[in-house]
């Protein structure tokens, strides 16, 4: 038992047709434990070392978060250079767990030389950006050093072309529908194309749709109205948008990219659907990263009421929303709703998914499980167990 | 998301490349192979069994301290 916690999922089956799925998260609300009582100096101190993995999304929401609280003005400029290093921190999340787990899918060993480069990068990127590579305080300074972000993006794309893509990367961008995803799958020996080439030969590309919707972008002051009608505690657990549940994943984001409308239209929110929608994201990401802080960021939406600041962006899984409401310049109450907890919630996507499974036996349900769950975050500590309901 | 994880190296197998850490006195196996020059002795920020990088010892210090103060781990 570590103190992260664990979801917990239990799928009740018959002979490998799936009944029922509930699922209960032992994961800690860890934020008014420790920030309580803080200062927003310190719960920037604090984010960072609570949060390695999304580090760079938890630090800047929690800035983003102090800043409105405190009334102080947005600062466009480092706030791009922020949104830089939160979409590098997407691509690494999304490319190591894809060469972490994806060879395993399809009984090959990881890459772990490019799994070790790939970690480098963060510390790099923020070093070319901010002063002393702080970015994420009251008072960071930008200190850009365009030519060494220039190289570091040419090697980080060089890396994801050949590490993933197997050097098919420029091609993989061009796809807008099934027939060329199809064409570049064809003769093609990259990862990815074993994965999605595995699920066409299964017939499992649809395995896992449901009827659970995308997240809609969230109006702050709306969310924020919402949120204080709740028991905040309770929907940090079980977030939940006007009484309903949804998803936020990479599919939120890129579902009106062409490739993902029409494989939609055959496969609704199915694995392939949701594999390839993490990849679109690593094959665009470096792009963005090269156009540098000129591209305007995706706006993290902010909404400040007296003392109260409410703060939500993008991270690698999903929408992440921070909200904090300060007295007398202390937290009297920090909140964190991450993806996790839209995504694991009882009646969620995951819950809905696993329900509609239907797989020859309990082994290749095991493995359609395993799959969907990765497919949604494949970083989140689980134990799935299944049931036959009728043993 | 995930809760980042301060480790501290008790034994190392360097032909495996997998070490002995404790994470609040809970013994765990975790992979070396994405870390450089990792000893005994050394903090490490582990996930799903791999270390992800080391961390000087304030830090992890400070970390654990937290998740002590929020009730989740036994000793600072």
């Amino acid at each position: 038992m570590t103190p992260d916690g664990t979801v917990h999922i239990e799928l009740y089956h018959r002979a490998g047709q799936a009944s029922g799925a509930r699922i209960a998260s032992t994961r800690p609300d860890i934020a008014p434990l420790v920030l309580l009582g803080k200062t927003p100096e310190q719960i920037l101190d604090i984010v960072p070392l609570l949060f390695t993995l999304c580090g760079n999304a938890q630090a800047c929401v929690a800035l983003l978060t102090c800043r409105a609280a405190l009334g102080m003005t947005a600062e466009p400029e480092s706030d791009a250079a922020r949104d830089l290093l939160v979409q590098l921190e997407t691509l690494r999340e999304h490319a190591w767990r894809i060469l972490l787990d994806w060879p395993g899918l399809i009984g090959l060993p990881p890459d772990k030389k490019a799994l070790a480069a790939l970690l480098k990068f963060d510390a790099l990127f923020k070093r070319h950006l901010f002063r002393h590579g702080e970015a994420y305080k009251l008072d960071s300074c930008l200190d850009i050093d365009a030519v060494q972000l220039t190289q570091l993006t040419a090697e980080l794309e060089a890396l994801i072309d050949a590490a993933i893509f197997n050097g098919r990367l420029a091609d993989f961008r061009t796809l807008a529908c099934e027939t060329q995803l199809c064409d570049w799958l064809s003769q093609n020996e990259a990862l990815p194309a074993c994965l999605l080439n595995d699920l066409y030969n299964r017939n499992w590309t649809a395995i896992g749709q449901n009827e659970v919707d995308c997240l809609p972008e969230l109006e702050a002051d709306a969310l924020n109205r919402q949120m204080q009608q709740e028991d905040l505690a309770a929907f940090c657990r079980a977030p939940h948008w006007q009484g309903r549940c949804f998803e936020t994943t990479p599919l939120t984001r890129q579902r009106s990219h062409p490739l993902i409308a029409g494989l939609q239209h055959h496969y609704g929110n199915g694995l392939m659907v949701r594999f390839v929608a993490r990849l679109l994201e690593v094959a665009a990401i470096p792009l963005r990263l090269s156009r540098g802080i000129e591209q305007k960021p995706a706006p993290a939406i902010v909404s400040s009421t007296g003392g109260i600041g409410l703060a939500q962006l993008q991270a690698a899984r999903g929408l992440l929303i921070h909200r904090l409401e300060l007295r007398h310049g202390r937290v009297y109450d920090y909140r964190i709703a991450a993806p996790t907890e839209w995504n694991f919630h009882p009646e969620g996507v995951v819950a809905q998914g696993l329900k509609h499974l239907k797989a020859e036996g309990p082994n290749d349900l095991r493995r359609q499980a395993e799959l969907l769950i990765n497919s949604v975050d494949p970083c989140v500590l689980y134990n799935l167990k299944l049931t036959d309901s009728h043993a | 998301m995930c809760l980042a994880l301060p480790a501290q190296i008790i034994a190392l197998d360097p032909v495996t490349n997998i070490a002995t850490a404790s994470v609040d006195n809970v013994r765990v196996e975790v992979s070396l192979a994405l870390v450089d020059d990792v000893a005994v002795g050394d903090y490490v920020l582990v996930h799903v069994g791999y270390a992800l990088n080391k961390i000087d010892e304030d830090e992890a210090l400070k970390t654990l301290a937290l998740f002590a103060e929020a009730g989740l781990t036994l000793n600072p």
